[in-house]
Parts: C-alpha cells; sequence; structure tokens
C-alpha cells in the first residue's frame, strides 16, 4: 500500500502530458525513481521531478493525490486500473482516458475528453467509478464502454458521443449533441433540463414513462445523491439514443423537469 | 431399550442421520408486492423435493421485508441444492427462466454474501431473452441485466455464488397412528421454519415415503424403506415395535452441518413436546450404515 502525492511545481505554464503518471508504473519505486520517470512537458520529455515535487508515503491506503493549478495538465488518471486518484483543484483535457477501475475524484472542473479514448485507442473508459465535482467540457465520455461517471455540476456539448455502454449521471445541464452516435449506455440527467429537451431531433426517440426499477440498486453516496431528484420523481421519462445511427442507448430525466 | 433417552415420555434411538455434500445456492426474489413475490417463490420451489427425480431439492427459506432485499421491494429467499455444480445451475437456470422471468413484477437476486469462485450464470443465460434489447449494468461492483418485458424489466443478476452444502439430514417420527405422527411432524416444521440456512423441500416440510438406496427392480435407485413401513411387518426385517402404526421423516438440506444440526434438534422438540402425549413413541434418523455420506448427525448428541 502506497501513497503518491504530486504538487505541480510553481512555474509551470506549459501544457503538460500527464498521461503516463501511472499508478501501475510507479508502484514500488522509489522516490526518485519516480522523480526520474519521463513526461512531456510541451511536447519536450522531461523528468517528472521537474514538473512535480513528490512524496510517497508508504503503509497507507493505495493512492494517488495531484495538487496544484492543473487546467494544463493532460490525461491525468489516463489508464488508471486501480485505487483512488485524486485531483485537488481543475484539470486539462482527457482527464481519465482509458480509465479502467478504482475511482477518481476530481475536486473542481475538467476539460474535454473526460472519460474518452486514448490517442489510438477505439475505446474510452472500460471501467471504475470517475467523479467530477464541478463541470465537464464537451466530448465527456467519449467512447466509454464500461463503468460509471458522475458529473455534478454541468457538461460541454457531445456528452457520451459515441458511448458503447456504461453508466453517465450528470448533475446538471447538458450542451448540445448529447448522446451523439451513442450505441448503447445510460446516461441519468438529474438536474433540471429545458422544455425543448430532446424535442425535434432525428437523433432521439419520443419521450415515454419509464420505470426505472434498477435505480433503486444504487444504496450508497456519492451516487444517491446525485441521482436523488430522479429517486424521488413521481415519473421518470426515457429517450433512446441515437437512433439515427441505430443506436440503443437511454436517456433518463424526471418528468417534473420538463 | 431402557438406557436410550427420553424426551416427553418419548424414546430418542441412539442412532445418527447420514447426510451427503451438495452444491447450494440461494437466490432473491422480489416483486412489486408480496403477492406476486409469492407466486413466483411458489413456481420455483415447486417440483423441487428430491434430486433423486426432481435433480433440485428447493424451497422457501424465508419471507423478506423490502428492507431485507437488494432492490427495497418485498421478496422471499429460496435454498437450493443439487448433486453437483453443473445441475444445480442447470436446474435453477431453468426454474428462474419459466417461474420468475415469467412472473409479473419480479427481480431475480443471489443471496449468499462474500466472495465465491464457483458461480451460477443466471441473467448470463437469461439474457438471452431480451433478443438484443437487453442492457448490462454494474452496480455496486455486481453485474445485473435488464431484459425488456412486457411489464417493463427483468432485473437479475448476472450471476450468483454457488457454495458447497449438506443434503439428507433427517429424523424420523415414529408414532402409534397417523393422527399423532402429523401431529409431531407439523409442530416440528412449525419450528423449523424461521431459521435460516436449513428448508425441508418435502411438501409441508414433511416426507412418508421414505427411502432406502436401490431397489430390487434394476430402473430404480431407491425404493421405499421397508424397515420402517408398518405395513410390512411379518415379511420384512422390520425396525418398528408392535404398537407402532405410522411413520413421517423430516428431511432437511442446509448450508452448514451447524444449521442441519440446530434445525434436528428444534424440531425433535418441538415434535415430542407436541406429541409426547399423544402417540408419538420414539424418534429415530435414516442412515446407511456410516459408508455412504461423510456427515453423521447422532441423535443423542444433538439432544444433550
Amino acid at each position: 500500500m502506497t501513497a503518491i502525492e504530486f504538487q505541480l511545481r510553481n512555474g509551470i505554464d506549459d501544457a503538460v502530458d500527464a498521461s503516463s503518471l501511472r499508478r501501475s508504473c510507479l508502484v514500488g519505486l522509489s522516490i526518485d525513481e519516480i522523480q526520474q520517470q519521463p513526461i512531456q512537458l510541451s511536447g519536450r520529455r522531461v523528468p517528472l521531478g521537474e514538473v512535480f515535487d513528490v512524496h510517497v508515503d508508504h503503509g497507507v491506503d493505495d493512492r494517488l493525490v495531484v495538487r496544484g493549478d492543473l487546467e494544463n495538465v493532460h490525461g491525468l488518471a489516463a489508464s488508471h486500473d486501480q485505487g483512488d486518484f485524486i485531483i485537488e483543484g481543475s484539470v486539462g483535457d482527457y482527464c481519465a482516458a482509458g480509465f479502467s477501475g478504482g475511482s477518481l475524484r476530481v475536486e473542481g472542473n475538467a476539460g474535454n475528453f473526460v472519460g474518452g479514448a486514448l490517442a489510438g485507442k477505439r475505446t474510452g473508459m472500460s471501467g471504475g467509478l470517475v467523479r467530477i465535482l464541478g463541470s465537464v467540457g464537451s466530448h465527456a465520455g467519449h467512447r466509454m464502454r464500461r463503468g460509471m461517471m458522475l458529473i455534478e455540476q454541468d457538461a460541454g456539448a457531445a456528452l457520451a458521443a459515441s458511448m458503447v455502454a456504461g453508466t453517465i449521471v450528470l448533475g446538471g445541464r447538458h450542451a448540445t449533441n448529447l448522446g451523439c452516435e451513442m450505441k448503447r449506455g445510460s446516461i441519468l440527467l438529474c438536474g433540471r433540463q429545458a422544455p425543448e429537451a430532446f424535442g425535434g431531433s432525428a437523433r432521439y426517440s419520443g419521450r415515454l414513462p419509464f420505470a426505472a426499477d434498477f435505480l433503486r440498486l444504487y444504496r450508497d453516496p456519492p451516487v444517491t445523491d446525485l441521482i436523488q431528484l430522479l429517486l424521488a420523481s413521481r415519473s421518470v421519462l426515457r429517450v433512446r439514443a441515437d437512433i439515427s445511427s441505430g443506436g440503443q442507448g437511454e436517456i433518463l430525466f424526471p418528468a417534473e423537469s420538463r | 431399550m431402557s438406557e436410550t433417552p427420553l424426551m416427553n415420555g418419548v424414546r430418542i434411538v441412539p442412532t445418527f442421520a447420514e447426510a451427503f455434500g451438495m452444491k447450494a445456492t440461494r437466490v432473491i426474489i422480489t416483486a412489486a408486492d408480496e403477492i406476486w413475490a409469492r407466486h413466483a417463490a411458489v413456481a420455483m420451489s415447486g417440483f423441487g423435493t428430491s434430486v433423486i427425480d426432481c435433480k433440485l431439492e428447493i424451497d422457501i427459506e424465508c419471507e423478506l421485508t423490502a428492507e431485507q432485499t437488494p432492490d427495497g421491494r418485498p421478496g422471499f429467499a429460496l435454498l437450493a441444492f443439487g448433486m453437483s455444480g453443473g445441475e444445480l445451475e442447470k436446474q435453477i437456470i431453468r426454474r428462474a427462466g419459466q417461474c420468475v422471468l415469467t412472473c409479473p413484477s419480479t427481480a431475480l437476486f443471489g443471496g449468499i454474501e462474500g466472495e465465491h469462485s464457483k458461480r451460477i450464470g443466471l441473467g448470463k443465460a437469461l439474457r438471452f431473452f431480451g433478443d438484443g434489447f437487453q442492457i448490462s449494468k454494474v452496480i455496486n461492483g455486481r453485474r445485473y441485466w435488464r431484459i425488456p418485458v412486457m411489464d417493463g424489466e427483468f432485473l437479475c443478476e448476472h450471476d450468483v455464488p454457488r457454495v458447497d452444502g449438506i443434503g439428507g439430514g433427517n429424523f424420523l417420527l415414529i408414532a402409534r397412528d397417523f393422527a399423532a405422527a402429523s401431529l409431531a411432524a407439523r409442530a416440528a416444521v412449525e419450528a423449523i421454519q424461521p431459521l435460516r440456512d436449513v428448508i425441508a423441500p418435502f411438501p409441508g416440510g414433511v416426507v412418508r415415503s421414505g427411502s432406502k438406496v436401490g431397489s430390487k427392480y434394476k430402473t430404480l435407485i431407491a425404493s421405499t424403506n421397508d424397515a420402517y413401513c408398518p405395513t410390512l411387518r411379518g415379511v420384512t426385517k422390520s425396525e418398528l415395535s408392535a404398537e407402532a402404526g405410522s411413520v413421517l421423516e423430516i428431511v432437511l438440506d442446509g448450508l452448514t452441518f451447524d444449521a442441519i444440526s440446530n434445525a434436528m434438534r428444534i424440531g425433535i422438540v418441538a415434535a415430542c413436546e407436541a406429541a409426547g402425549d399423544h402417540g408419538l413413541l420414539s424418534v429415530s434418523a435414516g442412515n446407511y450404515g456410516g459408508k455412504l455420506g461423510p456427515h453423521h448427525f447422532h441423535l443423542t448428541e444433538i439432544l444433550q
């Protein structure tokens, strides 16, 4: 059991590709070895220690913690496979890309393509729990295949685009092209939706009442906290998406929000 | 004879019940209300008295409140026992498909907690009824299938644990007449019914056709237990005294040795208390000399 903590150094303003910062590659290394691991800073390959201050704590829960002004740090928690990953602050693009297990908590906003596919890969997130306490940019859950993503505030355009399976729970509002090219999977919209939502688009089926019995299986926070509006709703509506491309995905939302 | 212990005047024969290892699972059926849940549970546990010809021994273990079920609806827990893991899986899937999937508003879950590597693929098999419209969901680390049906969705856990169990715990209630045997048997079953981890799968928890291994007919693997048939005294080597006129047996399947042992103790005590003064003569148990089944339940030890 090892906790590894990273603090972004002051003065790092260039884009950082932190997708190589993986638990599976770092566990068991000494602090010096961790600091020598390569990382991409503005396209240059530099030692990790030049970008982050590193602190290792043995004998505690298995987790990675990253702190600092991380909005220009991309690919954090990419390919994370087990244990807890905590990001204290807002983060850049491709956060949790290729995420496959364990849990991630982002205590801020996240950029585009949260839980999306890694470069060169066909599928996005394939397991685990990703929780964003703030909002996300566009294409969150792009090509998502499995697992659960909780977005407690708003989502940008093309949420769940080309989603294959899994569950996305959105606490706030969504933007355009929700579920475009979605094959399967579930999107639970817990916030208030615009009255015209899902109307007049060939992408979505009609809104129909739906007995979402499976929601009762969620018993633990934070999921239950977020889907409270759905659980408490007198009636849940469902549309299927993206029917224009033969998809069977589902979007659930409380009837009261219409 | 005089050294055998008595309980409320009933002789406890110093013998033992001989039981076998089986494969077991617990499933939980829930529904919109207790009535539909009970219909499904009764249907699923029907024709599940003995592996001899039912291939599965299954019964309702207990009723569950909404607070005790995975989806917060009323339900029932059922225990099922088979002679092998493969046979158990085959029979459970058939019953789930024909008796639970078909019953309005029901859902089906595993009921054995903890990590178990041996699994029975329930939803894994039943999902194909969805004809491609089924939806998989992993919730709290467990996979479920949502299968569209005409009243909504049938929710079914992907697979459920399979554990080792014990089948064939038993005791024989030997009475002066049927009325006394029936009184004793009903009292025993009523006392056993609230217990967990154990079922009495025969009708009303009681069997009258106790069997021995083998038969004079080559096609039969079991035949009537002639030593305990009152009508065969004089033509076979009987275990019954002259005054015994009726024998009923309680057969118990359980998840653990202790569960069966405890149920036997509670059942025997209840039977003796209820019918000791009304014609229950003795309590015995069925065994095969200790050579076939590894689990031995000695009556005198159980009742100490």
